[in-house]
């Protein structure tokens, strides 16, 4: 579950999620998908690593336990998921748009129904 | 003992087999278990082999036949299941050293229809460790280690249903039940050269499997034809009140492949200039020639300019974290093969609530944008992967790629079902996938059965017998060299 922003941002189809792509592929790849073949890969356009953001920083730092070269991982990891955030919050939405999914209130069901 | 070529048929045959008395439950059994113990030592495909029940299910479904019992196509017929499927007093250790003595005291839905349709479970099959939900960057992130794929040991499977993949592509199982949060009954079944159907979002219980992503999660077929996932859908789908997130809907209705000629459909272009192997384009892009031959009516489509993988990926994230929160507070999220697994828990707490709800929020657009899209389009085609399989010791830190399509796809729920399609120039196979609106399967099945009955990619073995020759050309115009399977 990690990524290499470099090829992602070379791989990326559509323009508008050049900058997402990478937080993106990099949950691509838990799931078995959109790891590329590497002598396949043709070379993908050098792209500047996403910078490490305050939110990333203060997570590393405040988990127990982890190296110095998973604090790295993290505020690396936490760079890549902010910027499909970024793309969700800028998605402007109307009050009228719902969360997919329904909340439906439980029936009580009871072992002698009336 | 049965030999390879009856291991190898696909369902529909050796269904026609077993009431035609040629051969028995426990024979076909027997063999499979014996191919198993021949060819797993260099697959890892099965993570534990369940004999004994297997025999004695075996041995109950030839008594039921002999009765005159007929359970349907499935009666007798073996299959194996992902190891996240949970199956009474044997362990299920969904792939992760964390669970290795896991057992539970009840079979699961799926495990509970399939029994009821006679079929016999050969085992459970290997995965990547808890389904990938926490991160991995090497194929060899599960309990039982990497998965070799048939097609060239040193290649991966791809995950998370890895063992499905292997297990079905070498013979080991007719059919397998494999699942896909994002990617992982498609990408396995592109990468392994087999035909594989990630049903509707709720058109399959879920209840006793693990959960990775509430929303996402979907178990479905993994088989040697269109034909045969349709078969086993039949089986397994259905309104399940266990399942909070189980559909009440109708079955889907049978496919026909005699339908796809009056289908408006879409195919995708996905920039192979930007990733991807050209090989594999030119495989899909022949699939598409074969099929236009063959009087289908396609016109190019493109998906909506939408964030999918960015809202799928904020969803999965909290939802994965939230999955396994026990294993963090518990440490043991550190025994998983993945050194970064702990690291997916820290990660997620980025996504704050609003992030989530927002995502949700974005989905409803996403999925009335795609609803609307298949008001225009029966069926869309793509490339289940832009690539074939990977050597096994890559690290996928180094290489991955963008998948809006799956993200759409997974996103919205929607149905979507990979066929082999030819070879990438590895000689690795290549898919052609067909995704429909959702509660559609019949539609993509349907078009997927009319291509295996156009050509013969779904009925190439691999080398992994010595076979000779399983790269020949499989194309219309190269003349298919058997019938497709029909029923």
């Amino acid at each position: 579950m990690k990524l290499s922003r470099r090829a992602v941002a070379g791989a990326v189809v559509g323009a508008p999620v050049l900058a997402l792509a990478a937080s993106v592929a990099r949950l691509g790849s838990l799931f078995g998908i959109r790891e590329a073949h590497a002598a396949q890969d043709p070379a993908p356009s050098p792209t500047p690593e996403p910078e490490d953001s305050a939110l990333g920083r203060f997570l590393a730092r405040d988990e127990e336990g982890l190296t110095g070269e998973e604090r790295r991982k993290v505020r690396k990891q936490v760079a890549q998921l902010e910027q499909s955030l970024k793309e969700i919050r800028d998605f402007k939405l109307t009050n009228d748009v719902p969360p997919s999914g329904t909340f439906t209130a439980l029936r009580t069901r009871r072992p002698h129904a009336r | 003992m049965l030999g390879d070529e009856v291991l190898y048929k696909p369902v529909t045959d050796l269904a026609k087999m077993v009431r035609a008395r040629q051969v028995s439950p426990v024979e076909l059994t027997r063999a499979y278990l014996a191919r198993i113990e021949r060819l797993n030592p260099k697959l890892s495909a099965f993570a534990t082999v369940t004999a004994d029940l297997a025999l004695g299910q075996a041995r109950q479904a030839e008594r039921e036949i002999a009765a005159g019992k007929d359970r349907g196509p499935l009666h007798g017929i073996p299959y194996g299941v992902k190891d996240l499927v949970a199956t009474k007093g044997t362990r299920t250790t969904w792939g992760a050293k964390p669970y290795e003595d896991q057992v539970f005291d009840r079979d699961a839905a799926i495990v509970r229809r399939l029994e009821s349709a006679g079929a016999v479970l050969l085992g459970k099959l290997a995965m990547i460790e808890l389904a990938g939900g926490l991160g991995y960057s090497k194929g060899e992130s599960s309990l039982q280690g990497a998965a070799h794929n048939p097609w060239g040991l040193d290649r991966w499977t791809c995950g998370s249903s890895s063992g499905s993949g292997a297990a079905v592509a070498s013979g080991l199982v007719p059919f397998a039940i494999g699942s896909e949060t994002w990617g992982s009954i498609i990408c396995p079944s592109s990468f392994c050269g087999v035909s594989g159907l990630r049903p509707t979002f709720g058109r399959v219980s879920r209840q006793g499997a693990m959960a990775l992503s509430w929303t996402l999660d979907k178990l479905g077929p993994m088989a040697r034809s269109a034909r045969d996932c349709e078969i086993v859908l039949e089986r397994i789908q259905g309104h399940d009140p266990e399942d909070p997130y189980s559909a009440d809907e109708k079955p889907a209705p049978p496919s026909d492949p005699a339908a796809v000629k009056k289908m408006k459909i879409g195919w995708l272009r996905l920039d192979f200039q930007k990733q991807g192997d050209k090989s594999v384009e030119k495989a899909f892009l022949a699939a598409l020639d074969d099929l236009r031959r063959a009087g289908a009516r396609l016109e190019e489509a493109k998906l909506p300019d939408l964030p999918f993988e960015a809202a799928a990926s904020i969803v999965l994230t909290a939802e994965v974290a939230t999955a396994f929160e026990d294993l963090h507070a518990s440490g043991g999220a550190r025994k998983l093969v993945s050194p970064d697994a702990p690291l997916a828990f820290v990660v997620a707490r980025a996504v704050s609530g609003p992030d989530f709800v927002k995502a949700q929020r974005v989905r409803t657009v996403c999925q009335k944008a795609m609803a609307d899209l298949f008001a225009r389009y029966d069926v869309l085609l793509y490339p289940g992967e832009g690539y074939t399989a990977f050597p096994l010791d890559k690290d996928f830190n180094e290489i991955a790629w963008s998948d809006p399509v799956g993200g759409a796809g997974n996103l919205c729920g929607l149905p979507a079902i990979a066929v082999p399609c030819g070879f990438g120039a590895d000689g690795m196979p290549a898919s052609l996938t067909a995704m429909t609106s959702a509660f559609e399967e019949d539609k993509g099945i349907s078009l997927a059965r009319f291509f295996q009955g156009i050509t013969s990619w779904h009925l190439k073995r691999p080398p992994i017998d010595g076979a000779a020759g399983a790269h020949a050309t499989g194309t219309a115009a190269a003349g298919a060299a058997a019938p497709p399977p029909v029923s």
